[in-house]
Formats: C-alpha cells, sequence, structure tokens
C-alpha cells in the first residue's frame, strides 16, 4: 500500500513536472508567437509572419522576390509570402504531437540548391517544379489569380495547361533575373522539354535563337493563343508576316502552298539547308509538281544545264531561276513572270 | 555595317550612368551601412566591360554577331532602381553596345499605373559563303554582272536595326490600354538569282522599311476578361526590282532589255481583334477569339518598256481578307473528369479583282492574275480522367477540314501547273496515360493517329501523260505517331529525363510524289548534384525519312510509260534521310566562396542522305554526279572563371573555341569536272572548314 503510495506520488510528481514542462513549452511558444507579431516585415508587405523564420540565411534566397516586381511594395497588387504559398496555419504553428513541421500550403516543387540560383542549370532536365505533391492547377491557380487577363486569357486549354506545365517550371519567382524573361536565355528554359526543336536549332540553317536576337516567345506565346502551335498571330503566315512582311502580298502571280501555310515548305525551327527549307531543292518541290517540263528531273552535281543537273541542284536549286518563289508582282508578258522568274 | 551609331548609344548609356549614382540607388537604407536585407532584396544594377580576342575563321561562329579577327571591346549594363514610396521603376538594359548586334532597352514607370518603353535591336547576318565573282554593286537595284575586269571576294550581309516605343497606361485596377509603335530598316543584300537560258549570280538588294503600330486595351476582373485592340503593319521597299546589265539573260533580245526582277511590293495590314474569357466556375471556363484582318497592296507596278504585253492598270489593287473566330470551353465535369472543347475557323478571302494583265496565249494560258482563297476549319474534344492520384487518362478527338476556292485561273485543265484538291479532311484521336506528381517517377505515354482525305481530284495539265503527282498538303495521308516522355529521380542529386518518339507518315492514292514520311526522336538528359557542383549531360538523335518518287521530264514526245522504249522516261525514286546527333555536358561550380566556374562542351552531327533510285528504269539510266550525302558536324566549347574581388565586383575570363566541318557541296560551282553553274564564272568557297577561338576579360562591378 505504502509502496502503491509512493508511486502514485512518484507518478503525480512526473505528471507534475511534464506538466509544468507543458506550461512552459507553451509560454515559451506563446511568447515566440508574440515575438511574431513583434517581428517586421522585411520585403514584402506582411511578410513577418514568413521572415520571422525565413531569413536571410536561406539557403534559397526569398528575400531576392524584392528585386522583382512582385517586391514592389507601393503597388498594392503585389502579393506577400501567403498569397502565393497559402495561409500555411500548420507550418507557421506547428500542431503538438507533430514530430515534423508540415509543408506549406502550396509548395512549388524542389530545387537542387547546391549550386547559386543564378548559375544553375538544374531547370534544363526539369526538377525544378515537380518535386511537390500540390497539384499543378493549384499551384498555377495562384498565379492566374492575378496574372489571368491580357495574354493569358488562353491558358486554359492551351497545350502547356493541359499537359500540366507549371508556371514555376518556367518562371524564377524569387530572380531579378528571370531566365524564361530574357531573350537570351529563354532558349534554354524551352528546349529543356522541347529535345526536337534542340537539335533543329543546332543545323546549319536557323534563326538566331541559341544567341538571343530570335526569341521563342518572338512567334510563340507559352501562355495560350488563339493560333495553331501558340503562336502569338492566328495564323503561321499571320506570324512569319511580322519579321517577313514582304511575303505577305497579295501578289500577281501567288504560289498557292505560300499562301496557304509557310511550313509546307520551311522547317522554321532549323534546318540542314539553306533558307530553312524541309528538303533540298529540287526534292522539295517535286513533292508538289508534275513531272511535265523539266521538274522531274534527276538531280546531279555534273549533268549540265539551267533546268536539270546543276541548275536545280546545285547554290539555289529551282530558285536558281525562280526566284520569286513567294509570288511574283511583274506583269511582262511572258511565262518567266508567271513562273516567278521575273 | 554602320559604325558610328555604337558610339551614341554609349555617350547615352555613359549620361544615364552618370545621372544615377551609386550612392543614389540606395538613398532609402541608413548611411553608411549596407544591410544584407538591402543586398538581398533591392533591385540589382551591374555593368560589365570587357576585352575579347577572337582568332580563325569566324565566319559561322559571328554569322549572327558579326565574323571578328583581333580585339573587341564590349560594354553591357543593366541599370535598375526602384522608389519604394511611390513605386517608380527605372531600367536601361544596355547589351554589347560596341557590336553589330548591339541592342538595349529604356523603361521608365510607376508599377500598376504606367509605364514607358524605348528599345533598340540591331540583328546582322552574314552568310558563310565566300563568293569570287565580278558582280558590282549587289546591294543596289542595277547591278552589273561582269562590272569588274577580274574576279574579286564578295561576302553578302544583312542587317536589320529597329527602333521601338511602347507605352501603358492603367486607369484602374481592371483596365490596362498599351500602345507600342515599332520601325525597322532592313538593308544589304543577301545570295538571289538570275537565270533563264544561263543561270547568273546577282545579290538580292535589300533596303525594306516596317513598320508596326499596336494599340490594345484590356480589362480584367476575377471572372471575365477581355482583350481587344488594333494590329497595324507597313511595309515598303525602297527598291522595287533589280536589274542586271551586261549580259543577255532572257528570251528578249532587245538591247534595251532591262532583264527585271520584280522585288517584293509594299503592302500593309490592318486588324482589329477581340478575345475575352468568363469564368463560370472556379473550373469551368470559356475563352473566344475574333479577328479580322484586311491586307493591301497597291504598289505600282515596276516600269516595263513598251511593247512588253502589259495590259492592266498602274497596280495590282490587291485586297486580301483574314478572318478567325476561336472558341473554347474547358472544365471539370466531376471531381475526375475534366474536358476541353474548342473550335476554330479561319478565312483567308484574297478579294483582289481578277484583271486581263497580258493577253491570253503562249506565256499565260488566260492572262489574269491568280488567287487562292482558302478555309480552315478545326474542331477538337477531349476528356481526361483520373484513375488514381496519380495517374490520368486523356482521350481526344479532332477534326480538320480545309476549303479551298477553285480559282477561275485554274479552272481550266489547260491552266493547272499541279493537281489541285477544293476540300481536304482530316479526322484523328488522341489516347495518352501520364503519371504526376509523384516525388521520383513521372510520365506519360501517348498515341496520336489521323486520316487525311478529300474531293476528287483536279488534275494537272500533264499534257501526254497521266496525272502522276498530288501535292503534299493535298494528298491521302495516315499519321501515325507514339510519345514517351520519362522524368525519373531515382535518389536525390541524380535526375533523368528520357524522350522517345516514333511518326509515320503514308500517303496513298496517286501513283508518284510522296510515299512516305518519318520521324524518330531519342533523347536522353541526365543532371547530377554534388557539394557545390552540377553537372549535367544531355544525348540526342533525331531522324527523318522522306520517300517520294517522280519521272523524267515529260514532253511531247516523251512519256513516264510508252510502249516504245524510246519514248519512255525512267520513273525514279528518292529516299532522303537527315540525322541529327548531338550531345552536351555542362559543369557549373562553386569551389571556393570567391570563385564561379563552367564549361559547355557541345557536340553535333547532321548527316544527310540522298538515295536515288530507279523504279522503273525504261531505256534510261541513272545520270553521273547524283548528290552525295551531306555531313555537317560542330563542335562548341565554352569555359568561364569567374572571381568576386568582393561582394559586388569580380572579374571574369571567357574562352571558346567553335570548329565546323562540312563536306556540303550546295555551292560547290566549280568542281566535279563539269563546268560551272553561273554562266558569269562566279566561284563559291562554302568554308568547308572552320576553327573560332576567343578569349574574353571582362569586369563587373554591381550595386543597388
Amino acid at each position: 500500500m505504502i509502496r502503491l503510495r509512493g508511486l502514485r506520488t512518484g507518478l503525480a510528481f512526473v505528471v507534475g513536472v511534464f506538466a509544468l514542462m507543458g506550461l512552459a513549452t507553451t509560454a515559451e511558444a506563446d511568447k515566440a508567437d508574440n515575438a511574431k507579431v513583434a517581428h517586421p516585415d522585411m520585403v514584402l508587405n506582411g511578410d513577418a509572419v514568413c521572415t520571422r523564420c525565413h531569413d536571410e540565411t536561406e539557403s534559397y534566397p526569398v528575400f531576392s522576390i524584392g528585386k522583382t516586381r512582385h517586391g514592389t511594395r507601393a503597388d498594392k497588387r503585389t502579393p506577400t509570402c501567403t498569397d502565393c504559398h497559402g495561409t500555411s496555419e500548420t507550418h507557421i504553428k506547428k500542431p503538438r504531437g507533430l514530430d515534423e513541421r508540415p509543408k506549406p500550403s502550396l509548395t512549388y516543387g524542389g530545387q537542387l540548391l547546391s549550386v547559386p540560383t543564378a548559375d544553375r542549370v538544374d531547370r534544363y532536365f526539369g526538377i525544378a517544379g515537380k518535386r511537390t505533391s500540390t497539384g499543378v492547377a493549384e499551384r498555377n491557380g495562384a498565379c492566374l489569380a492575378c496574372h489571368q487577363g491580357d495574354t493569358l486569357i488562353h491558358w486554359q486549354g492551351s497545350a502547356h495547361e493541359q499537359r500540366e506545365v507549371a508556371c514555376t517550371s518556367c518562371h524564377q519567382i524569387h530572380n531579378q533575373h528571370d531566365r524564361v524573361m530574357d531573350k537570351r536565355t529563354q532558349y534554354d528554359v524551352c528546349v529543356a522539354c522541347h529535345k526536337e526543336q534542340r537539335t533543329q536549332f543546332l543545323r546549319a540553317s536557323r534563326h538566331p535563337t541559341p544567341e538571343g536576337k530570335v526569341a521563342c516567345s518572338d512567334c510563340h506565346n507559352s501562355h495560350g493563343s488563339a493560333g495553331k502551335k501558340l503562336l502569338v498571330r492566328d495564323t503561321v503566315n499571320q506570324t512569319c508576316f511580322q519579321c517577313h512582311a514582304e511575303k505577305r502580298g497579295p501578289f500577281l502571280w501567288n504560289h498557292q502552298p505560300a499562301t496557304e501555310d509557310c511550313s509546307l515548305c520551311h522547317s522554321q525551327h532549323g534546318s540542314p539547308v539553306a533558307g530553312l527549307l524541309k528538303m533540298r531543292p529540287p526534292f522539295l518541290c517535286q513533292q508538289c509538281h508534275e513531272p511535265t517540263g523539266h521538274p522531274g528531273n534527276i538531280p546531279s552535281l555534273e549533268v549540265a544545264g539551267t533546268r536539270s543537273g546543276r541548275g536545280v541542284t546545285l547554290a539555289r536549286g529551282c530558285m536558281n531561276c525562280h526566284t520569286n518563289i513567294h509570288g511574283g508582282n511583274n506583269p511582262l508578258d511572258r511565262a518567266s513572270s508567271h513562273n516567278f522568274v521575273r | 555595317m554602320k559604325q558610328g551609331f555604337p558610339f551614341v548609344l554609349t555617350t547615352v548609356a555613359a549620361m544615364v550612368c552618370a545621372s544615377f549614382p551609386v550612392a543614389a540607388l540606395a538613398d532609402d537604407e541608413p548611411s553608411g551601412v549596407i544591410d544584407e536585407v538591402v543586398v538581398l532584396s533591392r533591385p540589382e544594377s551591374s555593368i560589365r566591360l570587357g576585352l575579347g580576342f577572337f582568332d580563325g575563321n569566324t565566319v559561322r561562329f559571328g554569322q549572327f554577331t558579326e565574323p571578328a579577327d583581333g580585339p573587341q571591346p564590349s560594354l553591357s549594363f543593366r541599370l535598375a532602381s526602384r522608389e519604394d514610396a511611390s513605386g517608380a521603376l527605372f531600367r536601361f538594359d544596355a547589351r554589347s553596345l560596341e557590336l553589330a548586334h548591339r541592342e538595349a532597352r529604356i523603361e521608365h514607370g510607376r508599377q500598376g499605373h504606367w509605364k514607358l518603353v524605348l528599345d533598340y535591336n540591331s540583328v546582322p547576318h552574314y552568310f558563310p559563303l565566300a563568293f569570287n565573282t565580278r558582280l558590282d554593286s549587289p546591294e543596289l537595284a542595277t547591278q552589273k554582272i561582269d562590272g569588274v575586269a577580274t574576279p574579286r571576294p564578295l561576302t553578302l550581309a544583312s542587317q536589320r536595326e529597329s527602333w521601338g516605343l511602347a507605352a501603358k497606361l492603367a486607369p484602374s485596377d481592371a483596365l490596362t490600354t498599351r500602345i507600342r509603335v515599332k520601325q525597322e530598316r532592313r538593308t544589304g543584300s543577301r545570295p538571289f538569282g538570275f537565270g533563264r537560258n544561263d543561270i547568273l549570280f546577282i545579290g538580292e538588294p535589300l533596303d525594306t522599311e516596317t513598320r508596326d503600330l499596336e494599340a490594345s486595351a484590356a480589362y480584367s476582373v476575377k471572372q471575365f476578361q477581355l482583350l481587344g485592340g488594333y494590329l497595324g503593319s507597313w511595309f515598303k521597299n525602297h527598291i522595287p526590282g533589280v536589274t542586271a546589265n551586261g549580259r543577255e539573260i532572257d528570251n528578249l533580245t532587245s538591247a534595251a532589255d532591262p532583264n527585271q526582277i520584280a522585288l517584293p511590293p509594299g503592302n500593309e495590314a490592318h486588324q482589329l481583334f477581340l478575345s475575352g474569357g468568363y469564368g463560370f466556375s472556379p473550373t469551368t471556363r470559356a475563352n473566344f477569339k475574333l479577328s479580322r484582318e484586311r491586307a493591301r497592296q497597291n504598289q505600282p507596278f515596276i516600269d516595263l518598256l513598251a511593247g512588253s504585253g502589259f495590259a492592266g492598270t498602274g497596280n495590282l489593287d490587291g485586297t486580301a481578307d483574314t478572318t478567325l473566330m476561336s472558341v473554347g470551353l474547358t472544365g471539370q465535369a466531376s471531381k475526375d473528369l475534366a474536358f476541353l472543347a474548342n473550335f476554330r475557323r479561319e478565312d483567308y478571302a484574297d478579294r483582289t479583282p481578277v484583271r486581263q494583265y497580258v493577253a491570253a496565249g503562249a506565256s499565260s494560258p488566260h492572262g489574269l492574275n491568280v488567287r487562292f482563297p482558302h478555309r480552315t476549319t478545326v474542331g477538337k474534344a477531349e476528356a481526361t480522367y483520373r484513375l488514381a492520384p496519380q495517374y490520368t487518362v486523356t482521350a481526344g478527338v479532332n477534326h480538320e477540314r480545309r476549303q479551298r476556292d477553285v480559282p477561275v485561273t485554274i479552272e481550266a485543265l489547260s491552266a493547272r501547273a499541279v493537281s489541285f484538291r477544293a476540300d481536304t479532311e482530316e479526322n484523328g484521336y488522341r489516347l495518352e496515360l501520364r503519371r504526376t506528381l509523384s516525388f521520383d517517377l513521372n510520365g506519360s505515354l501517348a498515341y496520336v493517329a489521323s486520316k487525311r482525305s478529300g474531293s476528287a481530284l483536279l488534275p494537272a495539265d500533264a499534257s501526254a501523260s497521266p496525272d502522276f503527282v498530288v501535292p503534299l498538303h493535298f494528298a491521302d495521308r495516315d499519321r501515325a505517331k507514339w510519345r514517351f516522355e520519362l522524368d525519373w529521380v531515382p535518389t536525390e542529386p541524380v535526375s533523368i529525363q528520357a524522350v522517345v518518339e516514333d511518326a509515320d507518315d503514308r500517303y496513298s492514292g496517286h501513283e508518284l510524289g510522296p510515299r512516305r514520311g518519318a520521324m524518330r526522336l531519342y533523347s536522353l538528359d541526365v543532371t547530377y548534384s554534388f557539394e557545390n557542383w552540377q553537372l549535367t549531360g544531355w544525348l540526342s538523335r533525331t531522324t527523318n525519312t522522306a520517300e517520294q518518287s517522280t519521272c523524267g521530264a515529260i514532253t511531247r514526245d516523251r512519256f513516264c510509260r510508252d510502249s516504245d522504249p524510246a519514248r519512255a522516261w525512267a520513273i525514279w525514286g528518292a529516299t532522303l534521310g537527315d540525322q541529327s546527333d548531338g550531345a552536351g555536358i555542362t559543369l557549373r561550380g562553386t569551389p571556393t566562396r570567391k570563385i564561379k566556374v563552367g564549361a559547355d562542351l557541345l557536340v553535333t552531327r547532321d548527316s544527310n542522305e540522298h538515295k536515288i533510285e530507279l523504279l522503273e528504269a525504261q531505256n534510261a539510266s541513272l545520270p553521273s554526279g547524283l548528290p552525295p550525302d551531306i555531313r555537317y558536324d560542330s563542335t562548341n566549347l565554352t569555359l568561364f572563371l569567374e572571381y568576386a574581388l568582393g561582394l559586388d565586383d569580380s572579374w571574369r575570363v571567357d574562352y571558346g573555341y567553335q570548329k565546323v566541318s562540312t563536306n556540303d557541296w550546295t555551292w560547290n560551282l566549280a568542281t566535279g569536272g563539269g563546268p560551272s553553274l553561273y554562266a558569269d564564272g562566279t566561284t563559291v568557297d562554302m568554308h568547308k572548314e572552320t576553327r573560332a577561338r576567343y578569349v574574353g576579360v571582362s569586369y563587373r562591378y554591381r550595386w543597388r
């Protein structure tokens, strides 16, 4: 009995000690919460709830969002941390009984952290924005809450949206230098997924895209469009005419495929044949033209002739003579004007 | 290329730099204190001054910058400042100010209220071909084929130089208005041709101006967004035609024969557009776009001599209207079922008056101008079902119909050079299984198939033979495509991405012409991260194959097939292959806090195969000198080392090496024992092997 009483006393003591420790822990938590309230905003309006822990020592550069447009505090539309990462109540205040602090409500995927962000190439290979349990639609929803209008009207239903591409797969929200917004580095981001285009841009004939002088976004709106293939304009031809307005016409003598679709003859991302042609002439022209007359001639580097042999094989091939192949405007009464020679 | 302009930009840059002293940019901060938070969160400005040394043959290395030899300075900077109280932003970015590919952009505004942007861009293009020719003045409207006594080296180049000004005004949170103007001047010359009885070398003179105007207004609230506006484009060619003097070209034998080629005429286009979206619920949304564009081309025809047969008006009076209507709907039918549907119609109506320009006769069976109006209707429906938390399956169907008016000018058989199809229809479906939201393994497997057919073919005027070839875009076609993608993270520092694609097109319904097309893509990317280093590598192979056939030139006396062997030509086929192999390795690392290093190695090989064979020899044989295969190899290596002197300043050393070798025969104009292509004796060096190197040293200073 005495032993039991002693046991009870001991248990009561232990419980009491733990209770006091619990109270102390609670008091410390309350103190921390009070301190949280007192913590000033560091970079964004209302960021104190996050920056009291995620400070300048973070390996991921959370503060650098201040360098971006999202860091303009005078613009009342700019978000704070919780606008994009969710209220994250359990992350901010870990529930009792959990060993590990829950993640924020919205996470955007892990990135390899060892190399400084500006030099990282991991996004080439698609890790960024994928190692998360937050659904893509939910992640993108945070961006679309503000960025749905203007050139993003057609995001829903676009190829990228349908294939669950996250905004953060391409955009670096916390970086002043968002690679995809810079003509010189945008190409690297796009070919991370578009492997066929990566090899096409390494060919002899191409646009100066790897040099950053023509950007993927000059022709494609990656956020969706009413055109085919996310083209910035409504049709393939209208997109090409942005820079090649001389092909627009209409002409006195129109070449039918040129009025319909430039990509019938051109491989716009790169080609081994000059002029971004899909195929070397005369083979390209023989895909449509009857062998009546000279279009059926066999190419040769040795046989002389203007309408056969070297004449249709070397230099500009059939276009050595048919120079105005996109359409001619010469009213001369000669077959050569109707056939795009003049 | 003009050299004076960079100094103007540099002067402007220096003035702006001077007007934004470093201290001023940090005026919000306590005096003398460079707070770590400021370093991490204030917009950063930087300037980089450098000197590079170029060596070797840089014609390919610098085709879009400028082939350089010897020392070349460079100046790039970025100025960025923000006034926290008002949200006013200023940015001035300038790159390569001393070089032909210079560019600059100045932006000033108050975020959420207004913004002004002024930009300048220069894009040179040097053709990596060295001509040796007697041609004089390839950049002018009148060129002299025998202009100089002895052949001399000539390099052709063009340059686009553009200025843009844009303004944005947001009167309210919901409304944004924009206006943008751009002017581009293109000058120089590029390879052209002059041929009929002989082929002669001339340049295409370039002196054009393009002006764009865009004005738009966007209205956006939570559920509803609208964007409407105007797009205008004006193209002007200062050289309407090019004349080559000095050698008889055409059948015209008059001494005054202008031998003139009409160059692209000036034109303009005006588009009105309206697009919008409406969210019925957080998951269901509709969007649309309507647009109408009118293109006009009424540039005066080039001057022709009396007796040229011209019977038309002074210009084409050309008008073409393009109308687009597009609607789409996306939504979530249930928790696990999402759907998508869209419809699109595009109408290209060429309303140019059809007039008698020349007399119907030998040169043209009708003497009328030719136009090709067409309409395209596309519909698509897709459903995606979530089978399990990480798995979805998508099934979809699509339909495309293309309707072409049969032009009055080709209604008669005698006026059709190729066969024509008024109507083509393509129906297809798509199936895809996708795994997402896994920490270690994501990917998809998709199958796409379609079938194209159409209305009865209007045969070409094949004179003395059946209608053999149907143009590629009119022909019946069966298409099938597989695509497999894999994203795998086997362990934390390793990531693997693989893509395999296989597409096959089969053409039918005609005897000759396109038979088959195929594409294969294999790609593997691996990245590995360790300590302060990251190593990535990729391998890729793309192959494209096309099979087609035709027969020798049919004339009144020779046919593709004939019981008399003497009257029969060969039917021949070509298998054309293009294989692109590439491999890349990238290394980035920070071995110490002060040192950053990087290396990129890129190796590619492009192989083109031209296999020609007789399918029905008749009495013919293949000619000598069939086009050999072509190989284009390139190796690119870049290295850099950056050493930080302090928090904000650093030195950087760059090294670059490029080797390109090819056996391309395209411009082999006087080899193989045959006659030269150009009757004027022009020869061309394709630079079969080039090696270019550069070393650059630069200093960067940052502030905020």
